[in-house]
């Protein structure tokens, strides 16, 4: 594999150890406690009018990190894709928002914010915290009475707003950014008529905000629409990710194929099927991912091959080849001749796929030697590599050809052909530590 | 008694855009946003695993977090709302606002609103569980994530707040 690939590892990076969750647990608190939202006064505000510190807070916090977001798919490092969005259930998202907003003007906190008030001594959020001791009791207790609301009222799944408003990610991105905009124009306009000034008694010297924030209004308005501008301008937001990767690593791959140093010569794919892993008997798994149109495939494919697309390989498919559990098995793509076979190649190893190999010469190698028995046969070059299957068939037998496998005896004479050497391609795969399982 | 004031909170977009960015980093090493009910729920959980493991084993939404031979604390969320905790009581103390109070409004006496805390906690507790988030969990980190149920989450959740506010107003005002 390219050496490139290794510094530009694919967040997220699953770190979930200790030590990752309680500093960002920690910078959530101090963050929250700097924000004045250890302070039910300062929260509840939000629902008296007098203090639109809540939506200001949130909303901000919302934009910041969707550009974030927008900035790393677009650049090609995070692969959005592989981040944990809650899936939807509209039915509970109702009603249990609803129920929320209510606690909230009753008790002053949430759950996050009172455990901030708690631990900065104010006893009210003691109370409080211990009401949603109280209360997750309760629903653990009662819930099951109302499961198949649960389970089933409006539910889903991962569905973004990209995909129900049918926009590009950074197109309702920029829509976010400008709606925030206008809530916060709303919210000075609020604070100004109902907010007065230092809004509980014994508010902290100081007060909030004096009228001093025109300039950074101005600013704010001025980074709103660069931001609109920059989402609206990145086509590979938001799950983009790989093809933005392909991109950036096509120097590096262009490198790679030319050296021909990933391209397994159809022989050395023979041995794979019979387990054979630089003439000696091997251990792995085997993966024929075969990215030729339906016609190819269905009047001959290897056996133990897999149909895919580009497009598949591009999303969901490609990403799960490149999980942690098959990062021991070796890949080997198939094309007619090599240039859709060396797309998917970028595309697994943009998702960051480990052992992955080309068909030398793709399908119509494999059969001018498996099936002609032409052993000085090389790969088409240039204008004869059309990628499309040059050899007819008088029936689509798909894998039920022989020459689909060839047999050992046939494999051994062919290996032992010198007309026929090659240069072995294929690594052996290193026994690898097991992927730390078992999220949640 | 003579002490230091305690110092000024930020600047609300400030905060907020530090909040995002640590959202953002949360999402960039570990896959996954931040929490807070979540973790509260597992240690209830916990505590209830000492006392009845089998009641535990047998209650389908318990047993989701805590059955046979899972350990219910076993998950970021509950080192993570430790975090929060820390970072909270850390910044308090470096502003001056580690104290020992009551905050409430001007005319609710100091053990209404210890009740009102415990009554409001309570109904978000089940809300939060209802929903499968609170505002941290769901709201936030999921409408950082562009998730339709967190956006429909967040709405209901300032409807909710809004509904009641007025009836309320005298908690606060």
């Amino acid at each position: 594999m390219p050496l490139a690939l290794v510094p530009l590892a694919l967040a997220p990076l699953h770190l979930d150890g200790a030590l990752v969750p309680l500093l960002l647990g920690a910078a959530f608190g101090a963050t929250l406690e700097r924000s004045g939202f250890g302070d039910a006064r300062r929260l509840a505000a939000q629902f008296t009018l007098t203090e639109m510190r809540v939506l200001k807070v949130m909303f901000t916090a919302i934009v910041t990190c969707l550009l974030w977001i927008t900035l790393a798919t677009t650049a090609g490092w995070m692969d959005f894709g592989a981040l944990a969005v809650n899936p939807t259930y509209l039915g509970t998202a109702v009603v249990g928002g609803l129920l929320l907003g209510m606690g909230f003007v009753v008790g002053g906190y949430c759950p996050g914010t009172s455990i901030v008030s708690a631990a900065t001594g104010k006893v009210d959020g003691m109370f409080f915290l211990g009401g949603v001791g109280a209360g997750v009791f309760l629903f653990g207790e009662a819930g099951g009475a109302f499961r198949t609301f649960y389970d089933t009222a409006g539910a889903l799944g991962r569905v973004t707003l990209p995909d129900v408003l049918g926009l590009p990610f950074g197109v309702v991105v920029a829509l976010v950014v400008l709606m925030a905009a206008g809530m916060f124009a709303g919210a000075e306009a609020i604070e100004r008529r109902f907010g007065p000034g230092p809004a509980p008694a014994d508010a902290r010297p100081g007060g909030p905000r004096p009228a001093r924030s025109g300039g950074l209004a101005r600013a704010g308005a001025l980074a709103a629409l660069v931001a609109v501008l920059v989402a609206f301008a990145s086509p590979a937001a938001g799950g983009g990710a790989v093809a933005a990767r392909v991109g950036l690593l096509r120097p590096a791959h262009d490198a790679t194929l030319a050296s021909r140093s990933v391209h397994a010569d159809p022989v050395e794919v023979a041995g794979l099927l019979h387990r054979e892993l630089g003439g000696k008997p091997a251990r792995f798994d085997l993966v024929l991912l075969d990215v030729r149109d339906p016609s190819s495939w269905n009047r001959f494919h290897l056996e133990d091959a897999r149909s895919t697309t580009l497009d598949r390989l591009r999303g969901d498919e490609g990403r799960a080849w490149a999980d942690p559990r098959h990062a021991t098995s070796i890949k080997v793509v198939l094309g007619d001749d090599e240039a859709r076979a060396e797309e998917a190649w970028r595309l697994l190893a943009a998702h960051g796929a480990k052992h992955v190999y080309v068909l030398a010469g793709g399908v119509n190698l494999w059969l001018d030697v498996f099936r002609d028995g032409r052993m000085d046969a090389a790969p088409a070059r240039g204008a004869a590599a059309t990628d499309t299957l040059r050899h007819a068939f008088p029936a689509s037998l798909g894998a039920r050809w022989p020459f689909a496998r060839p047999d050992e005896a046939t494999y051994r004479r062919i290996l032992a052909t010198k007309a026929r050497a090659f240069a072995p391609r294929v690594k052996p795969v290193t026994k690898s530590v097991a992927a730390s399982g078992g999220c949640g | 008694m003579k002490r230091p004031g305690p110092g000024r909170y930020w600047n609300p977009y400030v905060g907020g855009a530090v909040l995002g960015t640590v959202l953002f980093v949360s999402f960039l090493l570990t896959g996954h946003g931040l929490g807070a009910s979540g973790g509260v729920a597992r240690v209830v959980v916990a505590a209830q695993k000492v006392v009845a493991p089998d009641h535990v084993d047998r209650t389908a939404l318990l047993a989701e977090l805590g059955g046979g031979t899972r350990d219910p604390l076993d998950a970021w969320v509950v080192v993570g709302i430790l975090g929060v905790a820390l970072g909270g009581a850390a910044s308090g103390l470096l502003a001056g606002r580690w104290r020992l109070e009551t905050f409430r409004g001007p005319r609710v006496a100091v053990r209404t609103r210890w009740l009102l805390a415990l009554a409001g906690g309570t109904v978000m507790g089940f809300a939060a569980r209802l929903a499968r988030g609170c505002t941290s969990g769901q709201a936030l980190t999921g409408g950082a994530t562009l998730a339709v149920g967190s956006w429909v989450f967040m709405f209901a959740v300032f409807a909710g707040g809004y509904l009641v506010a007025w009836p309320l107003r005298r908690l606060w005002k």
